[in-house]
């Protein structure tokens, strides 16, 4: 009897000192990357993500079945989509372009414009739950989606995922936002030449953009600087959150600098005047799939933005008293913008795009409204 | 019957108590090793030196708007790095300082982030302390401090992402060429802008993102010798009955003196920028821009 309690009381140790038992999530990382920083309570195992990659790509989550989070988030554009503001469910059209999801695991903040959303859970909610304007409507619909999911395929991955097969949106949030943090790309050209040291990886104009890319003429590293090319980045040994939003002097709608009403950036969000026309440097990995450009999608090209970040901003936004001190203006020669466009063309990592894991599962499992599948 | 010709069945008996044994010993092992952390370093002969940045003698904070050249100036970054801290004592010896390393500091360098976004403000965006150990001296025998704001050389090209915090930090990271920002001070009106960022120029490698193998022509690496007198020096007990702390006053309007706040006149040693940069440089060093505070 002794013994028994002896081994008992030794399982329950075991399991009090380490945690979760399921199987932990192995990171694709090169060597020398660092991890991303995860959520004590939403540690990354195999079977949330697998469970996270099936839900992202299924309408059913969406309160008319027609919606997935793919339908805005592409994986062959690196997860952004080519319109230049998403379309929710119900036909309304959102005030954003759909960022990329590229390494969002180490994203500082989340969103275009909102400094206080730091974890993919947190920010999964907008999506979700969001009714001005709906994006996925899952308002008022909770237990007619949950329902879709009561199948023999998803109580199987739910319960490899959490033990039991009982689905509910605490799980759903927690599969998808493990999901996307397996979303992790490093293997693009830039990355064999500076961290892999393989000389041959870049092509002399790619040399020559990425010259002008960190040069203090063309400021591009300011704001897009680290291994992500993004302010807005933190890893599992780095604790300062930098500063991740800026005014690039898109717009300056009365003089004064404000953007257009219905999106005027981290103003919103902190009511401090400063934040005026504040967004966040989005990463620059695969920014040769994400086009169009800026929040509101309003540049179609990549030549674009180099325009017009050396015109130092668009018409009356040049004069923004917000702006970026980073965003000045320079001239530049048509080799020199085409080496620049080469060098971002160098941050394309084509496994990432071509990864299996980073597509729909096939078979797709079942659900049980199957009309728009 | 433990001294031989156990019985079968006390055999049994042993085995048993010693499983029980193994599997308490693992379960003890596991329960305190198993997930904990390295517990912090305390009880050590420690000081706390602490920037304070000021305008004027007035202490600016986040949001804080300084008036200068009849305009309204915000302050949005003041960073700088601080290695090789020696103390001074009487006789003109020269003590080398090591720091306790933490999320802002190696054991040689330090950042010091002073202002941050006020809506960011909390403790996680700003350091203003650099933590050293205090060597086998007493504290009031210090009659002087040096330190110099520049990363050293073997550390400065290091890949950052493998660098320790705060090494790793892409707001003070030029390149792996040129290395850190050593010091990086913006300023905004509402017409116009001002930066200084302070690094190693002249530095030679085959492209960006790789190492100069020797040092830079201008290595831009300042060393700051501070005085100390007894009445000026302010020594607050802290809970750590070892423990010190000691403010050093950044003044503004000396880094700025004779430098004409536009955009045109900022420093990040361009070519174009020589002579702005050479009165930076010149007041950080002659000009007393770093002094203890008064009490």
């Amino acid at each position: 009897m002794a013994a028994k309690l002896v081994s008992i009381l030794t399982i329950v140790l075991l399991l009090l000192s380490c945690g979760e038992r399921a199987q932990p999530y192995e990171w694709d990382l090169p060597q020398g990357f660092p991890a991303p920083d995860i959520p004590e309570n939403n540690p990354m195992t195999k079977e949330k993500v697998a469970l996270g990659r099936a839900l992202f790509f299924a309408r059913a989550l969406s309160f008319n079945n027609t919606t997935a989070c793919a339908s805005c988030h592409l994986p062959e554009r690196a997860f952004s989509e080519p319109k230049a503001r998403s379309v929710g469910a119900s036909g309304v059209t959102l005030k954003r372009n759909a960022s990329a999801l590229v390494n969002v695991a180490y994203a500082g903040t989340l969103t275009w414009s909102h400094n206080g959303l730091r974890h993919i859970e947190q920010q999964l909610m907008i999506p979700l739950f969001a009714d001005t304007p709906i994006e996925m409507g899952v308002t008022n619909f909770e237990d007619v989606i949950l329902a879709r999911f009561n199948t023999a395929d998803y109580k199987s991955l739910t319960r490899a995922a959490f033990g039991d097969s009982v689905l509910n949106f605490d799980r759903i949030v927690k599969s998808l936002a493990s999901f996307v943090r397996s979303l992790v790309s490093f293997n693009s050209a830039f990355d064999d030449y500076a961290y892999r040291q393989i000389d041959e990886a870049l092509s002399p104009s790619q040399l020559r953009g990425m010259e002008l890319f960190f040069s203090e003429k063309m400021e591009c590293f300011h704001c897009h600087g680290g291994f992500n090319f993004t302010q807005s980045s933190k890893h599992a040994f780095q604790t300062l959150t930098l500063k991740a939003f800026h005014n690039t002097g898109l717009y300056n709608e009365d003089g004064n600098g404000a953007y257009p009403i219905d999106d005027q950036g981290l103003i919103d969000v902190t009511l401090e005047g400063s934040d005026m026309g504040h967004f966040r440097a989005p990463t620059l990995r695969n920014v040769a799939l994400t086009s169009p450009y800026m929040h509101d999608g309003s540049i179609a090209s990549l030549a674009g933005v180099i325009e017009f970040y050396a015109a130092g901003g668009r018409g009356k936004g040049i004069n923004n008293p917000w702006k970026s001190q980073f965003v000045k203006g320079f001239d530049m020669t048509k080799q020199e913008r085409d080496d620049l466009i080469n060098f971002l063309h160098g941050l394309t990592d084509e496994s990432f795009i071509k990864n299996k894991n980073h597509h729909p599962p096939i078979p797709a499992p079942s659900t049980i409204i199957m009309s728009h599948n | 019957m433990f001294l031989g010709g156990n019985t079968a069945k006390e055999k049994v008996i042993n085995k048993g108590v010693l499983s029980r044994l193994l599997l308490i010993s693992i379960a003890i092992f596991f329960g305190i090793v198993g997930c904990s952390q390295n517990a912090n370093v305390t009880n050590d002969n420690w000081v706390d030196l602490t920037f304070v940045l000021t305008y004027k003698q007035k202490q600016v904070l986040c949001g804080a708007e300084v008036d200068l050249a009849a305009k309204k100036w915000r302050i949005n970054k003041f960073a700088f790095f601080v290695s090789n801290i020696h103390v001074g004592v009487d006789g003109g010896r020269w003590l080398h300082v090591e720091n306790v390393p933490n999320d802002w500091q190696t054991e040689q360098t330090t950042l010091i982030n002073l202002v941050a976004r006020c809506s960011d403000s909390n403790d996680k965006n700003t350091n203003a302390t650099v933590k050293f150990y205090l060597p086998n001296v007493v504290l009031d025998d210090i009659v002087k401090l040096k330190f110099s704001l520049f990363v050293p050389f073997e550390q400065n090209h290091l890949n950052p992402l493998i660098q320790a915090p705060p090494l790793n930090n892409a707001e003070m990271f030029w390149s792996w060429r040129q290395g850190h920002k050593f010091m990086r001070v913006d300023m905004q009106s509402e017409e116009d802008d001002w930066l200084f960022h302070l690094g190693s120029v002249g530095c030679e490698s085959v492209a960006v993102v790789r190492p100069p193998p020797a040092p830079c022509k201008q290595a831009n690496q300042f060393e700051i010798i501070v005085p100390l007198h007894i009445d000026n020096r302010r020594l607050e007990g802290n809970n750590n009955e070892y423990g010190r702390r000691l403010n050093m006053q950044i003044h503004l309007e000396r880094l700025l003196d004779n430098t004409e706040l536009t955009s045109e006149q900022s420093c990040m040693f361009m070519q174009s920028q020589k002579a702005s940069c050479e009165v930076l440089t010149s007041n950080l060093v002659n000009n007393r821009v770093f002094t203890w505070q008064p009490n």
